[in-house]
């Protein structure tokens, strides 16, 4: 988008008697059909910036052994330029979008294009207010119309991704029933290959998202949802990623090998906290623990911020990619969180949904779903089990747009999870019986959220920590803190990380004063 | 600009600068006779550079960063100021620390921290001929600007900057600090220390320390031993088939007196290069300026 900017830009302010040399390899507008394929690749990019932060402030991720100078990483005392990424990229994919609409607002032909980057660009910006609380919303994006946007309240931005939504499935649906036919969206739609059906339930499921975490502080104008139903398949970005040149799927492309079979830097291994999720510290769950870890039970962890020589290094490929094959170019075809350099990124988990649901029964929340909060819980930890024992080629078929979701699995998640159920009775973070007041029953779906999440959406993971208090981390529960956190809070955790640098440099009189890893926190915030 | 446009590019006509200057230069020679002369002079340049005004559609245009510093045109300001954060300070200017832990916190915004180009340029040189022989030397003050040391967080971060050990890697009172007391008076700080001062983690490797662009900016003045050469003229030999010979050694950038709080390096030393306009800043991605000799014969046939 950079690249197009500046020509379009440069070409309006030249005379046209100047206007010589068009470049017919610099266009200056494109299709939205032809942005779709690379704005949604390009969010499977952000995503894996979020998760890399989620992971490493939200207790997933901690220091490994022979690796220094994490500082602010393990201090929790952060800089502006701290996860300053996540902004950069975030605005750069919401621009994708944002084009994509303005290219395509009111034409009849292109309305799935508009509708689908309505969406993208809702759960774009839920990223980044759940990042940075207030962010420019309403003034953001207008390039050269606005070079120093305001800041919207964060509540108001939640209100109107919901509204956005709203409008978007109205369109979906405008569209699916129109006499002549829209532009398909077809193989351009490297998440659901063309299907709007699929398109309308995420949509949902993202709604869903903004109304549990926004209940009770954003007022929204409509709390119905559109009767297609939830996410009924793991939202899975795959354009076709491949182990080659800047094709590998980005998750593995970070933690494992490049494409050329060099193994990436290993500075990072599971936490001791996440662990004791699998191994019968809180929770007996073998079945996953070996399907999502290398060499478990015996895989290192280590707590944030605990530097010292007897630390565990991190195997070539990492702890989180479980295959035994360990070439650099033949390693892959695995289950876990990252399977293979050919796995889809994921854009929503359906076990997400599933707990957003269960979380909607639980507090009253309408979604004319039929169930209710145990029978979503009890379904998010299967669809959670389905993904972690799901290998590379599972997801959507890229050969026929209308094929469901096949497994390709890497055992049998459906029995293991039905014992996992009944190997942790009595434990209420696991069964749904034992959990008897309602805190317990949130407990238990944050939980296993909080499980379901390792390393594919860890962001939200630490979201919904910062926002329920669960896991708990508190009294005799062993905390994924850091040893050397200087954070003031109870919880000795950051509250936010800060607004980068950039923001402070070029939109100066914008940019919320005062705001310290410790205050100015997420508004949805506990 | 801002990411929140969705670009980060934009390129049109954004300001006016202006740029005022006097040189004067002048030479003596106070002995010439047939054998021996002895020449000396000097120039002098003073220089200001002024943003008249920039784009009202943004606070500063950025040339350059190097770390946390930003080397930018701000109007009214001079061309081109450094700017960074500082740590927040009381009227008198005492940085206020944490009544609790004793760290100092930046500003919320960069400040200005120094002006990026030299004001004044002073030259001296002097040559001496006494027959076949010529020596001349050569130096060079400049003076009335500041430079941000990139390469002192680099250091601090690895352990290896001086500012590192000031405190014996111990626990410390931050220097000439004030904390804020409950009546909301500034206390001057004689017992709240840093806990962490060891230089492995906390205080001096975290950000506070090297994000605060302000501790890396010292003052750029500096005098320079900028050239010495001494030459011999041979007179013709081999019956005139070589009319004339010249035997010249040089040597350049010998010496080099710096500001007394600039310990890092030569502030000649920048990341601009020798073209860019976002003076005043330096980082471990260039070579600084070097010293050099060198001879030189030549032979006129």
């Amino acid at each position: 988008m950079i690249m197009l900017a500046v020509v379009a830009l440069f070409a309006t302010s030249c005379k046209d008697y100047l206007d010589v040399n068009v470049n017919q390899n610099k266009p200056t507008s494109v299709t939205a059909d032809l942005i779709l394929p690379q704005a949604l690749v390009a969010t499977g990019l952000v995503l894996n910036q979020y998760n890399t932060y989620g992971a490493q402030v939200g207790g997933y991720m901690a220091n490994a052994g022979g690796y220094g100078g994490f500082n602010e990483q393990t201090t929790y005392a952060f800089t502006p330029n701290n996860y300053a990424n996540l902004w950069a990229v975030s605005y750069d994919n919401l621009e994708d979008y944002q084009y994509m609409m303005d290219q395509t607002d009111g034409d009849p032909n292109f309305i799935f294009y508009n509708a689908v980057a309505r969406i993208m660009k809702s759960y774009g910006f839920q990223l980044l207010v759940d990042a940075y609380n207030n962010v420019p919303y309403s003034q953001a994006l207008l390039a050269a119309g606005n070079l120093t946007p305001e800041y919207d309240d964060a509540a108001t931005i939640y209100a109107s991704l919901a509204s956005e939504i709203d409008k978007a499935i109205a369109d979906l649906n405008t569209g699916i029933s129109a006499s002549v036919a829209p532009k398909a969206l077809g193989t351009n739609d490297v998440v659901f290959l063309g299907n709007t059906n699929l398109w309308i339930r995420f949509a949902n499921s993202v709604k869903l998202r903004l109304l549990i975490r926004g209940q009770g502080k954003v007022t929204f104008t409509n709390t119905s949802f559109d009767p297609a139903g939830f996410l009924n398949l793991d939202a899975l970005i795959n354009p076709g990623f491949a182990r080659d040149n800047n094709r590998q799927n980005p998750e593995w492309n970070q933690w494992t090998w490049t494409y050329a079979g060099t193994a990436q830097p290993k500075a990072w291994i599971p936490t001791t906290f996440i662990a004791a999720f699998y191994n019968n510290i809180k929770i007996n769950d073998p079945g996953r623990g070996k399907k999502m870890y290398y060499q478990w039970p015996t895989t290192g962890t280590n707590q944030l911020g605990f530097e010292s020589t007897g630390i565990p290094k991190s195997p070539d490929g990492s702890f989180w990619y479980p295959g035994t094959e360990r070439g650099g170019t033949a390693a892959g075809n695995s289950t876990g969180a990252i399977k293979g350099p050919d796995a889809g990124f994921v854009l929503m988990l359906r076990a997400e949904s599933d707990f957003l649901l269960s979380e909607a029964f639980l507090s009253g929340i309408p979604t004319g779903a039929s169930g209710d909060a145990q029978s979503w819980f009890t379904q998010g930890i299967k669809d959670a089990f389905y993904y972690t024992y799901s290998l590379p080629g599972g997801g959507l078929k890229k050969t026929t747009s209308t094929e469901d979701l096949k497994i390709v699995s890497g055992g049998d998640p459906t029995g293991d999870a039905n014992a996992y159920i009944t190997a942790n009775a009595a434990n209420a973070l696991v069964d749904w019986t034992a959990a008897a007041t309602n805190a317990q029953k949130l407990e238990a779906i944050i939980t296993q959220k909080y499980i379901a999440v390792n390393m594919v959406n860890s962001q939200e993971g630490y979201n919904e920590y910062r926002r329920t208090g669960y896991p708990t981390i508190t009294g005799t529960d062993p905390t994924f803190a850091s040893t050397v956190s200087i954070s003031s809070r109870q919880d000795r955790l950051p509250g936010r990380i800060l607004y980068p640098t950039s923001e402070i440099q070029y939109n100066p009189a914008n940019v919320p004063p005062g705001i310290n890893t410790n205050n100015g926190v997420i508004f949805w915030a506990k | 600009m801002s990411n929140t446009t969705g670009f980060t590019k934009f390129l049109t006509n954004v300001g006016e600068t202006s740029s005022q200057g006097l040189e004067f230069t002048g030479h003596i020679t106070p002995v010439k006779t047939q054998n021996f002369q002895f020449t000396v002079g000097g120039n002098y340049t003073y220089l200001k550079n002024t943003v008249v005004s920039i784009t009202d559609q943004l606070p500063l245009v950025a040339l350059a960063t190097s770390g946390n510093a930003v080397s930018a045109a701000v109007a009214g300001q001079p061309f081109p100021v450094i700017q960074g954060l500082d740590y927040q300070r009381d009227d008198a200017g005492h940085v206020i620390v944490d009544k609790a832990s004793g760290v100092p916190s930046p500003t919320p915004g960069n400040v200005i921290l120094g002006n990026g180009t030299p004001k004044h340029r002073l030259g001296a040189d002097a040559a001496v001929q006494y027959k076949n022989f010529r020596f001349s030397i050569l130096f060079e003050y400049r003076g009335g600007y500041s430079i941000y040391n990139g390469i002192g967080t680099e250091m601090d971060w690895s352990g290896t900057g001086y500012r590192t050990a000031q405190y014996g890697r111990q626990s410390f009172i931050f220097p000439n600090s004030v904390y804020k007391a409950d009546d909301g008076t500034y206390v001057q700080n004689t017992s709240i220390s840093i806990a962490n001062g060891n230089g492995n983690n906390g205080f001096w490797s975290d950000g506070i320390n090297r994000n605060t662009s302000s501790n890396y900016v010292t003052s750029g003045n500096f005098i320079k031993l900028r050239e010495i050469s001494l030459g011999y003229d041979l007179p013709p030999i081999f019956g005139k088939v070589i009319k004339g010979a010249n035997i010249s050694l040089q040597g350049r950038n010998l010496l080099l007196w710096m500001a007394k709080d600039n310990y890092y390096t030569d502030p000649e030393y920048s990341s601009a290069g020798s073209t860019g306009n976002g003076t005043g800043l330096n980082d471990i991605g260039q070579t600084p300026p070097t010293r050099y000799y060198g001879a030189t014969l030549s032979i006129k046939l």
